[in-house]
């Protein structure tokens, strides 16, 4: 199996848990996958560095050196957060302690079950530490995630996804920060 | 002209132009010619290269970074005493990470670039620096004025 469909199938697993997570049930559509060098990766991203983006980092401190970022649009943060506590759509504007916490929540769902289910198909392990969630301007938030760990030859796998329900559609972009020798334990694509 | 600096990138401008740049645990150093009224500006990313003899960016890098955005100012006839420095950025965003792992970038790339621009004499004028908040910062060439905004507001510096 290629990372390409890896990927695929830990996001649908990822998606599935959010299902279950806020009763309802979200179709997957991969819009993009790529994988990224470094410090360039802005300038292949469309994406206003201005805009604010719902963030979590989750660290995987054990095996590989990467950790993996769930990365939602300031209304995909809000519309979750509102089906999260049962509010009708549109409930919530602005950003608190409430809504990182609420976002820090489902994110921490997902991407273990990404990270589990990424670990299935490797036919390993994956740790993961709880997440670290915030909210600020994406590019920011990506070149702190790049920097923080103090990776120096990253490569980042890139992949945005949109999940849809029948009223509704979400876009949450997951990347995979790590170290060069971290990545070559990931299969090629063929 | 307005341009818009990535991560490692020296820009100079003069007159009209705006140079601008997002932040978050990286610096942003800004140079500014009082007298010529020519502005610098360089998007660090962290404090030392890998290798000494790195010929990588070197806007990329706190100990590289400062000594070429002083020549750049200085080769546009710039003198060194005309120069006042800022210093933007140096957040801590992912915070509860850093205290685990003692390995706070943002401080040390701030630390580092403070200290490199102190032993150079150029008199620092204004920062707006540490916090867990990132920042966009806009540079005036002609005033020497920069916007800081964050989620919280906009200053002046």
């Amino acid at each position: 199996m290629d990372i390409n469909n890896i990927l695929k199938s830990t996001f649908s697993e990822a998606a599935n848990s959010l299902t279950t997570l806020i009763q309802k049930p979200f179709s997957i559509q991969q819009e993009d996958f790529r994988i990224l060098e470094g410090d360039q990766f802005l300038n292949e991203l469309e994406v206003n560095p201005e805009d604010f983006y719902f963030a979590s980092i989750l660290p995987t401190p054990e095996k590989f050196n990467f950790y993996v970022f769930l990365v939602l649009p300031e209304n995909s943060g809000y519309a979750l957060f509102d089906f999260l506590m049962g509010n009708p759509t549109g409930t919530t504007t602005t950003v608190d302690e409430d809504i990182i916490s609420g976002v820090g929540e489902l994110t921490n769902i997902v991407g273990h079950t990404f990270i589990n289910k990424m670990a299935d198909s490797l036919h390993t392990n994956i740790s993961a530490t709880p997440p670290v969630t915030t909210f600020d301007m994406f590019a920011a938030i990506m070149e702190s995630a790049v920097t923080t760990e103090n990776i120096r030859d990253e490569k980042i796998l890139y992949s945005k996804s949109l999940l849809m329900s029948d009223d509704s559609a979400f876009t949450v972009q997951f990347f995979i920060v790590a170290d060069t020798s971290s990545i070559d334990f990931l299969p090629k694509d063929e | 002209m307005e341009y818009y600096l990535k991560i490692g990138e020296i820009k100079l401008g003069t007159k009209d132009d705006i140079l601008r740049t997002i932040l978050g645990s990286c610096i942003g150093l800004c140079l500014w010619d009082k007298k010529k009224h020519i502005g610098g500006m360089v998007h660090i990313m962290l404090p030392t290269p890998p290798e000494k003899n790195c010929s990588e960016n070197k806007g990329k890098y706190a100990t590289t970074a400062v000594p070429t955005i002083l020549n750049a100012m200085l080769k546009k006839k710039s003198q060194k005493s005309d120069l006042v420095a800022k210093i933007f950025g140096g957040a801590s965003m992912f915070a509860k990470l850093e205290s685990k792992n003692a390995n706070n970038i943002g401080e040390r790339n701030y630390s580092i670039t403070y200290n490199l621009v102190k032993e150079l004499h150029i008199p620092i004028v204004a920062e707006d620096v540490k916090g867990t908040m990132g920042r966009s910062i806009t540079l005036n060439c002609s005033t020497g004025i920069v916007l800081v905004k964050t989620s919280k507001g906009i200053i002046e510096k």
